[in-house]
């Protein structure tokens, strides 16, 4: 093995990142007519429909995954700042990316999410409006197979039926949906892309309850459309190849990459004509960052100093509640997320935070097993299972963004041959009065129905959802890619990816990503460029 | 409010939240706190003869017994303990050598005990004296066995009509809703 060989090799287009970013890409890509397109992965293969796997998840003391050993580890960050990031568990390294673990949540962002700037004077408006995205969103929810239910009056008004009904509420529901129409307050579905019937080849849901990995992949998961494109001769995926920098022929023009083959130790540039970044908030800017020249002292797109800043995610509350009998034995049957409420999602909270409540589908959650291995008699497990028990409501806030919070490389690498990374937050995202103003929000549906509040608070800090660390904008001066994901200063490099875009809502990100990336790849694909 | 302790405890374990991904709902029995042992030999892999298959189904199938969960809510078969038991012993990382460990404890202990008195010692033995490879056998066979049992439909015993684990089968059909609404 020679770790300090370089051999080259061509491709037309060059996609990093294995995720739902860079596989709907290679995707739009390919159908439009483009060849030799080659992706380019840090991790490797990871079992999916697998049934011993899944037997694992469901029999093992720890609910053992195949793909729990891609997480990251303590020593691959450090943190500091108001509330120091614990990206642990947060996202995955591997073929498909983090949408091989996601729970398939997807809401639209609201009309408003789209002008932080105007409405509230803070962080920056998207380059476009809900409308101009909206037909992307269709587009975004028949690819993923979204299922649910269309709300009269909703405002993130829709033009078209999601593709498949969503399931009728629980039983377990129906407290909390109690608590909220005492209060007048809105419900409904949370959108899940989770087939209700079978769709884009995938069968239905058969409410294995195992959503963290599907034994029949009835939700979508980011290995899906790798795997359809598996056949393609004009698809090429290299897993275990890290990319360690961009190569630059010109301040305006990447010629391609360079990687390291992990499974050799060797050093290998891949040439090509049009470069698409799609590895996530983190590596991007990082990526970007370290890859300085003569043309980009300071990094690639980084002569404003904006990559990496801007740093954002949800911060994550919850508050419990309960009672101290439950004869009807209520008990989490679903488990997937259902039902959900935007009461407060609103252009009213946006200034401060808005937030996007949903009642946990954990809980409450009477594990017979456990109690029988803890030793309980028959009696004593039918008492717990009729005897006090919690619910938990929880949700997402939308965050404020700052300069000062950012993400950089640390020193050393992670077993992944990626620069380890540096979180660096010293702004706080939603201040400590809204996380209990929400709180409150919650105490106050369990006091409508009777139950005693328990616990309440703020989750750490995963960084699920991070983004805008290459925030799309208008100009330069304030973000690092335009309205078609290109880098501003370049003519062939684009980030597709949460990285690019310049704010989030309260609502779970992955379907505005799609319907981000749809909207650019038709832009970008009209204008007919030489590499398709 | 004080929450029932391990109501409690099933939350405070979870130490995220399940916003845009999904969490393991706790279904298996050990706490994550508890000491782990290894796998004995997980790189030895192999296919259990039927009648040893069958003892462990036997092992397996006393949880409905001693704890008075009558067999008309399993569907905890042979069949499909046969199918776990090879996929868990013929795959990497391989079950053969701690099932077999199971089954010669068994065997240990019926010669003592008798058959029935081996498989109620399985389940409650006596923390003072443990078996030979003991944390082995109660960490990746017993415990795995009841969470079997209770995901392969005994869990409707306690009047649930869906439990993580278990296939309940198309949820917008509202014929065979598998869930109470």
């Amino acid at each position: 093995m020679n770790k300090n060989s370089t051999a080259t090799q061509e491709a037309n287009v060059i996609i990093v990142g294995s995720g739902i970013a860079g596989s709907l890409v290679a995707n739009m890509l390919l159908a439009a007519g483009a060849s030799n397109v080659v992706m380019l992965e840090a991790g490797a293969d990871i079992p999916m429909e697998d049934h011993r796997s899944w037997y694992d998840a469901i029999s093992t003391a720890h609910n053992q995954l195949p793909y729990d050993s891609t997480y990251d580890l303590q020593g691959d960050f450090t943190s500091s700042g108001v509330e120091p990031w614990n990206i642990q568990g947060g996202r995955i390294i591997g073929r498909g990316g983090s949408t091989i673990h996601w729970g398939g949540w997807t809401p639209r962002f609201m009309p408003e999410d789209f002008c932080l700037k105007t409405n509230t004077g803070l962080g920056i408006d998207w380059p476009f409006a809900y409308a101009d995205l909206e037909p992307y969103y269709c587009l975004a929810e028949q690819y993923l197979g979204v299922a649910g239910i269309t709300q009269e009056g909703q405002r993130d008004w829709r033009s078209q039926a999601y593709p498949m009904a969503g399931p009728v509420l629980p039983l377990t529901a129906q407290p909390i949906i109690s608590a909220l129409q005492q209060s007048g307050y809105i419900f409904g579905n949370m959108p899940v892309a989770r087939n209700t019937v079978t769709y884009n080849d995938k069968p239905q849901c058969i409410t294995t309850g195992t959503c963290y990995y599907c034994p029949i992949g009835a939700r979508f998961t980011g290995n899906q459309p790798l795997d359809k494109l598996a056949s393609n001769p004009n698809f090429t995926l290299m897993l275990n190849s890290p990319v360690t920098s961009l190569v630059m022929g010109a301040k305006n023009t990447v010629t391609g990459v360079q990687y390291l083959d992990t499974t050799t130790g060797q050093t290998q540039i891949m040439s090509g004509v049009a470069v698409f970044l799609c590895s996530g908030a983190f590596e991007i800017p990082k990526l970007m960052q370290l890859s300085t020249s003569a043309f980009w002292p300071d990094g690639i797109g980084n002569d404003n100093d904006l990559v990496g800043r801007y740093l954002v995610a949800n911060p994550y509350i919850y508050c419990s509640g309960g009672a101290s009998t439950n004869p009807e034995l209520l008990q989490q049957e679903l488990n997937f997320p259902n039902l959900c409420s935007r009461q407060w999602d609103t252009p009213e909270e946006q200034a401060t935070g808005k937030f996007l409540m949903n009642m946990s589908y954990e809980a409450p959650l009477v594990n017979p097993a456990a109690l029988m291995y803890e030793g309980n008699s028959a009696a004593q497990i039918a008492a717990t299972v009729t005897g006090p028990f919690l619910y938990e409501l929880q949700g997402g806030i939308s965050p404020t963004p700052s300069y000062n919070n950012r993400v950089t490389s640390a020193s050393g690498t992670t077993r992944y041959a990626l620069p380890r990374t540096a979180f660096n937050t010293p702004d706080e995202i939603v201040s400590q009065d809204t996380i209990n103003r929400h709180i409150n929000n919650m105490i106050q549906l369990y006091e409508n129905i009777g139950f005693t509040v328990g616990k309440s608070g703020a989750y750490p800090q995963r960084g699920d959802h991070a983004s805008s660390t290459c925030r799309m904008a208008t100009t330069d001066s304030d973000g690092v890619v335009d309205d078609t994901l290109k880098v501003f200063g370049t003519d062939n490099l684009y980030v597709a990816s949460n990285a690019a875009l310049p704010t989030i809502g309260a609502a779970n990100l992955t379907l505005t990503l799609v319907a981000t990336i749809m909207r650019a790849m038709d832009k970008i694909l009209n204008s007919r460029p030489s590499w398709v | 409010m004080e929450p029932d302790n391990k109501q409690q405890k099933l939350l405070e374990l979870r130490k995220h939240p399940s916003y845009g991904m999904m969490l393991n709902p706790l279904l298996t029995v050990l706490q994550p706190t508890e000491d782990m042992p290894p796998l004995p030999n997980p790189g030895t892999t192999g296919s259990l003869v039927p009648g040893d298959i069958t003892t462990l189904y036997n092992i397996a199938s006393y949880t409905g017994f001693f704890w008075d969960i009558p067999n008309s809510f399993s569907a905890f078969t042979l069949e499909e303990l046969t199918e776990f038991v090879n996929l868990k012993t013929q795959i990497q990382p391989s079950y053969f050598t701690v099932y077999n460990q199971a089954l010669s404890l068994y065997q240990l202990l019926s010669n003592e005990f008798g058959p029935q008195g081996a498989l109620s010692f399985l389940y409650t033995p006596n923390p003072l004296y443990p078996p030979p490879n003991w944390d082995a056998v109660r960490w990746y066979v017993i415990q795995e066995f009841l969470s079997m049992f209770i995901t392969s439909g005994n869990f409707r015993f306690y009047g649930w009509v869906n439990y993580p684990g278990w296939m309940g089968g198309p949820y917008n059909d509202p014929s065979h809703l598998p869930y109470r609404t």
